[in-house]
């Protein structure tokens, strides 16, 4: 078991002991992924907020049925994926769909070397959008992939796909990312990074 | 464009919640805290009151004798005092367990600072 893995344990068995105070830890920890994750499914801040805030008192109300089997990461995201999941097949989600243009062009000046001299902001927005655009689990299992840094073995935990499908809607996702950032942007995307 | 320049793009574009995330959570999981606590303390006082007038009752009443198809079931006299005993086991479990939920709260004199 990894140092950190440890030193989690260690936390949850004191917030299980009753040190609610060290759960804060932990949101401030998860919560930035796990919110990426919920604008995947959502594709909307508020609700991916809401829907956050219901999964963090969720896994604060089960945290004693946690058996230490699986990563926390992967618990916490598995209810995170679900609680999102029953509240995108029950709510209607006015802005579910992006549309792509409806976005305004970043304007990048002639005589930059496009992208590499955009600000970070302007990047992370850039990435954003284009994640934005992208279907549902093609962005989520690309923020699965890449930011949380989940192997296929835990998505398939969380996601309950087959191990195939997981592979192929990655390389989707990619291909979709890949063109969507070429389209935009041109040939220079790979100075995005 | 590879792996490695795909997993950097994702991992810029990472979202953050609200400023106010974290203490709404912990606001929210306080007010669990403390609505569990109301509902473990009339479940004991609802308890206690039941336990005293089954006991009450428990040296009066007799069960009678039930004529379930060709058979009866006959009660004894001490079967009622031995199930209202059963209870009190039950409730008194559930006081141990409020008892350590207290220790619990007890200890978490830091977290109303922390919000």
């Amino acid at each position: 078991m990894g140092k950190n893995r440890k030193k989690e344990f260690e936390l949850i068995n004191s917030i299980k002991a009753g040190d609610t105070s060290e759960f804060k830890i932990l949101v401030e920890k998860y919560k930035e992924v796990s919110f990426s994750l919920a604008c995947s499914i959502l594709k909307n801040e508020q609700d991916a907020e809401d829907a956050l805030q219901e999964s963090f008192i969720k896994a604060f109300s089960g945290l004693r049925k946690f058996n230490f089997k699986s990563s926390f990461s992967t618990w916490l995201y598995k209810i995170v994926v679900n609680t999102c999941k029953t509240k995108y097949s029950h709510q209607k989600i006015s802005n579910r769909c992006v549309n792509f243009d409806a976005y305004q062009r970043i304007e990048i000046k002639e005589n930059n070397t496009p992208l590499e001299k955009m600000e970070v902001k302007q990047r992370k927005e850039a990435v954003n959008r284009i994640l934005d655009t992208i279907k549902p689990d093609e962005s989520l299992l690309l923020r699965m992939f890449y930011l949380a840094e989940l192997s296929i073995k835990e998505i398939k935990e969380i996601t309950n796909f087959n191990e195939s499908k997981i592979k192929v809607t990655l390389w989707r996702a990619r291909k979709s990312f890949y063109l969507q950032l070429q389209k935009r942007y041109g040939p220079e995307i790979t100075q995005l990074t | 464009m590879n792996e490695r320049q795909i997993s950097k793009a994702v991992k810029i574009g990472v979202k953050s919640p609200s400023s106010d995330f974290t203490p709404k959570i912990m606001e929210k999981i306080y007010s669990l805290n403390q609505r569990t606590s109301k509902e473990n303390k009339w479940f004991f006082r609802t308890g206690i009151y039941a336990c005293w007038i089954l006991l009450f009752l428990s040296i009066f009443i007799n069960i009678p004798e039930i004529q379930f198809f060709n058979y009866s079931i006959g009660f004894s006299p001490a079967f009622m005092p031995i199930l209202s005993l059963i209870v009190i086991f039950f409730v008194l479990k559930k006081c141990y367990q409020i008892r350590d939920l207290i220790r619990q709260n007890l200890k978490n004199k830091s977290f109303t600072q922390s919000l």
